[in-house]
């Protein structure tokens, strides 16, 4: 990015904007000035985080950190001196914000109405608090007052609260274009009083942060502005559900009167970035962007579950975004940004680098030029420089704060509740701890959301929230054993409640055992229900294409896309399901929508490639493969395509050669490990394996005995493995016994598959006692209980590592039922083994042990 | 600004959209607009729903 001695940046936030309503008020001249922002830069989704609650994600557009990190986690929290609850501060927040940064480098930095920036930090410019033109019955006009905690620096405040409009101001003529339709009587009716009142609350609040932007642009020095206005998403909460076309418990005469307010929002904020624009220089950039999107369709929901997070329940995956100014790109889409990329991109449109504590990047594909620069380790250092922070000492106003709440309970973000309830801290200590791990799961760190869940879960076994969220987070990281656990939870606390999603869930659960054709049975049943979730039929979809249900795959992906049809995960699917039933051009035109809906996704473009290939349109197949590859460089399966198209189809040495030479670099070696503990059936299942066809690694240095006639199939360097696991890396293809116990040596550079066999601690203490010659019968209880905490440490070590893949097998369903358990090894091993002699070996097995009894 | 730019800003927002084009303007129009008000009010019942210093006190 060329640096200007004297940049500017213009940052707007529309909290909860979303091209889906923008786009047809684009085409259709209503937003003239966006559309000019648009063909002079940059413009493309920008992925929410989850929970998509406006202060937290607000936050993580200025901090360039997740919710977890940077501190503000909730609508509310409590005030320091008395415990009581107050709207969520800028105290909440841990670490520093843009303006900080820009403030100790010197650049002129105004904040306007950021959500949260009450107490106004001391930055180097004009700020402006989120509460500055809250409306009050204490605080009411002509004499509204202003405390100097809203505004920085303090000097200004008289000029600045001049710029507010007090509700009472406005007049017929200003709403009458949110409300055409309106006559007097219905603004008379007093039903209609909440709602027009909204109006002009929201159209007061609005223009009053947009008079200090103005004020600011006309009157002051500025290198950064950042304008924060919640009117569109508070507008889509009151007003959404009256957008055309009518929903069926929309009344006519609602429908008449207040289906052009959210138009009229929108456009309102067009005008007033009109007006941003005349004022500010052409070469300034300036970028549009909002927190997460709203559903504006078929998805809007008729009634909102009570529920803390209910309001969120209406808010879409990805807002919007746009970007122009010097050095930006012009009138071109850009793909993959997200919320925790912004901080990184503003940093670098001053020249200033992003830290490496910031888990985003620089929006790269914004700019004519980019050239990634050197990270520093992190902006939170200490120095006696001014960051333009409050001092800590700075305590808020409690009184005032409680106006403000009410807004947010009559919104339904917070629960009306006595304030001098006992219950309020621990319910925001519970809600911001919740959020902390939803934040962890959405952003790929489930593993960390696990210890908090528990915890709350431990103290609050009924929130079933918590619940469910253990259990699909168990289900991501394919830990089926825990994920169970939670489900008999579920099941015991709904009983017969749910039961499509509890089915749907167990079919997940059952996918992961392996048991592909229980879960067929539970997922049909739960399907047979009408569930309007999208989602659900995304999931099921590939709960059928894992049970190679083509069929049926086809027709639940097809359901999603209907409920939403920009579910891009969906039209993946359908391309897998398509393409599984040699339908190639259907499964290009899937996958083609998937792309064009989420361009970022790496598989679908691997499967749209799959797709063109059997189709034989080879130069597209290998533009989707190295699509896939520049997305995610690991993706093996869309090199060794790439390989056979450029050495059989489109010569292309080069490009072969270079895709072979990585190949073989980073090809990892992958192994079936047979592991339990010691007399669990691991001698039994090497068999089995052996049997298949498994190529399995073992010496003779073990001898067979009375207990293991066949041999233990053991190796014996595996003994070592604790101060030895070199040799492991050259085992490629290998089947090896290792015990339970030593497990967590294994090579971590290696992929493993683990068949881990599971079988009733009192019976394995029998038989080892018997292989040790002393009483069968004789049961050490403290060794039951070591070889459970070994187990069970083992299994919690296995959860997550992206390298092992587990599939538990029961001892007694060996033996039981042979055919069945031998089928769900062979899918796990993805399917190269001959079931039929596994089962044989099974049986030779169960006649050894028939013939042992009797000679007992 | 002096009092003809303030009469070409009013003249210029009540030409292209009204009251609300002029509350889109911001603050350089906000003096000239308080000063010469639209005329026309919200309904009285309307006015009573909206806090005021009349409100009931907590």
């Amino acid at each position: 990015m060329p640096q200007k001695s004297n940049p500017q940046v213009f940052v707007l936030g529309w909290d909860a904007a979303d091209w889906k309503f923008i786009n047809p008020l684009l085409d259709s001249g209503k937003m003239p000035a966006l559309q000019r922002v648009i063909e002079a830069g940059v413009m493309g989704n920008i992925a929410t985080i989850d929970p998509p609650l406006s202060p937290i994600l607000w936050t993580s557009i200025a901090t360039g950190k997740y919710g977890d990190e940077h501190g503000v986690l909730n609508f509310v929290e409590p005030a320091a001196e008395t415990g009581k609850r107050i709207p969520i501060s800028v105290l909440s927040r841990k670490v520093r914000a843009i303006w900080n940064i820009l403030t100790h480098e010197g650049y002129k930095t105004h904040l306007i109405g950021w959500w949260p920036s009450y107490p106004a930090e001391p930055i180097n410019g004009i700020n402006v608090s989120n509460h500055f033109a809250d409306v009050n019955s204490q605080n009411s006009f002509p004499d509204w007052e202003l405390s100097e905690d809203h505004v920085h620096p303090k000097e200004q405040i008289d000029e600045l609260k001049e710029l507010r409009i007090h509700p009472i101001e406005l007049t017929w003529n200003h709403i009458a274009p949110f409300v055409p339709t309106a006559t007097r009587e219905h603004v008379e009716d007093p039903k209609n009083h909440e709602l027009f009142n909204a109006i002009i609350m929201m159209l007061a609040r609005c223009s009053s942060f947009h008079n200090v932007a103005t004020h600011i642009l006309a009157t002051q020095e500025w290198n950064f502005i950042g304008l924060y206005l919640d009117t569109i998403d508070k507008a889509s909460h009151y007003f959404m559900k009256f957008h055309p076309p009518q929903q069926k418990h929309i009344s006519d005469y609602d429908y008449e009167l207040f289906k052009d307010v959210m138009t009229g929002f929108y456009v309102y904020h067009d005008m007033m970035l009109d007006r941003l624009l005349d004022l500010m220089d052409e070469n300034a950039h300036l970028m549009i962007l909002s927190d997460h999107g709203f559903y504006s369709d078929h998805r809007r929901l008729e009634t909102l579950p009570k529920d803390s997070m209910a309001p969120a329940f209406e808010h879409s995956k990805f807002g919007m975004f746009c970007l122009k100014g010097p050095g930006v790109k012009q009138d071109e889409r850009i793909y993959g940004a997200s919320l925790i990329d912004i901080t990184p991109t503003l940093l670098h449109l001053f020249g200033l680098p992003p830290a490496e504590d910031m888990p985003g990047n620089i929006l790269s594909q914004s700019f004519t030029d980019f050239k990634e620069p050197e990270r520093i380790k992190t902006w939170e250092i200490q120095d006696d420089q001014n960051w333009g922070e409050l001092d800590e000492s700075v305590k808020v106003d409690v009184w005032a704060a409680q106006e403000a709440l009410q807004q947010l309970i009559a919104l339904g973000y917070i629960e009306s509740m006595e304030e001098s309830d006992e219950r309020l801290l621990d319910q925001i200590q519970t809600e911001n701890a919740f959020h902390s791990a939803q934040i962890k799961i959405s952003t790929g760190r489930p593993l960390e959301a696990i210890p908090i869940l528990e915890e709350i879960h431990a103290v609050k076994p009924e929130n079933t929230k918590v619940l469910s969220a253990l259990l699909s987070t168990h289900l991501a990281l394919a830990n089926p054993v825990e994920a169970r656990k939670y489900l008999k939870l579920m099941r015991q606390k709904f009983g017969t409640e749910n039961t499509p999603q509890l089915d749907f869930l167990e079919g997940r659960v059952l996918i992961q055992e392996v048991q592909p054709a229980k879960a067929l049975v539970l997922l049909k049943k739960a399907a047979s229900h009408e569930v309007a979730n999208s989602g659900f039929y995304q999931t099921l979809g590939r709960v059928f294409l894992v049970c190679k249900d083509w069929k049926e795959a086809q027709k639940v992906f097809t359901k999603a896309i209907k409920l939403d049809s920009e579910n891009a995960a969906a039209y993946h699917g359908l391309c897998v399901a398509f393409m599984r039933q040699q339908k190639f051009d259907k499964a290009i035109e899937a996958g083609l929508n998937a792309v064009g809906i989420k361009h970022m996704f790496p598989t679908a473009h691997y499967h749209l490639g799959e797709a063109l290939f059997n189709a034989e349109l080879y130069e597209h197949a290998a533009n989707a493969f190295e699509m896939a590859l520049t997305q995610e460089p690991g993706f093996g399966l869309a090199r060794k395509y790439l390989i056979q198209i450029y050495s059989e189809k489109m010569i292309n040495e080069e490009r072969k050669t270079l895709h072979q030479q990585i190949l073989d670099k980073n090809m990892r070696p992958q192994m079936t490990i047979v592991s339990g503990l010691p007399r669990s059936g691991t001698s039994m299942m090497m068999q089995m394996l052996k049997a298949g066809g498994a190529d399995l690694l073992m010496d003779d240095i073990r001898q067979n005995d009375d207990n293991n006639p066949k041999g233990y199939m053991e190796y014996e360097p595996v003994k070592k493995l604790l101060t030895d696991n070199s040799w492991l890396k050259d085992q490629n293809g290998k089947t090896i016994k290792i015990i339970l116990q030593l497990l967590t040596a294994l090579d971590m550079t290696c992929d493993y598959k683990i068949v881990m066999m599971d079988r009733d601690l009192e019976e394995i203490l029998k038989s080892q006692s018997k292989m040790l010659g002393k009483q069968a019968d004789t049961l050490n209880l403290k060794l039951m209980t070591t070889f459970e905490q070994q187990k069970e440490k083992i299994n919690g070590w296995l959860v997550g590592k992206p390298n092992i893949q587990v599939l538990h097998v029961k001892y007694t369903d060996v033996i039981e039922n042979p055919a069945h358990e031998a089928n769900r090894i062979n899918l796990f091993l993805s399917e190269t083994l001959d079931e039929q002699k596994m089962i044989q070996a099974v049986d030779e097995q169960l006649y050894r042990n028939k013939k042992e009894e009797k000679t007992i | 600004m002096n009092s003809e730019e303030e009469k070409k800003i009013i003249e210029i927002a009540l030409s292209k959209n009204g009251s609300l084009a002029q509350l889109a303007l911001g603050a350089i129009a906000l003096k000239p607009w308080r000063e010469n008000r639209d005329p026309i009010q919200l309904s009285e019942a309307l006015n009573k729903t909206t806090p005021t210093k009349n409100a009931p006190k907590k």
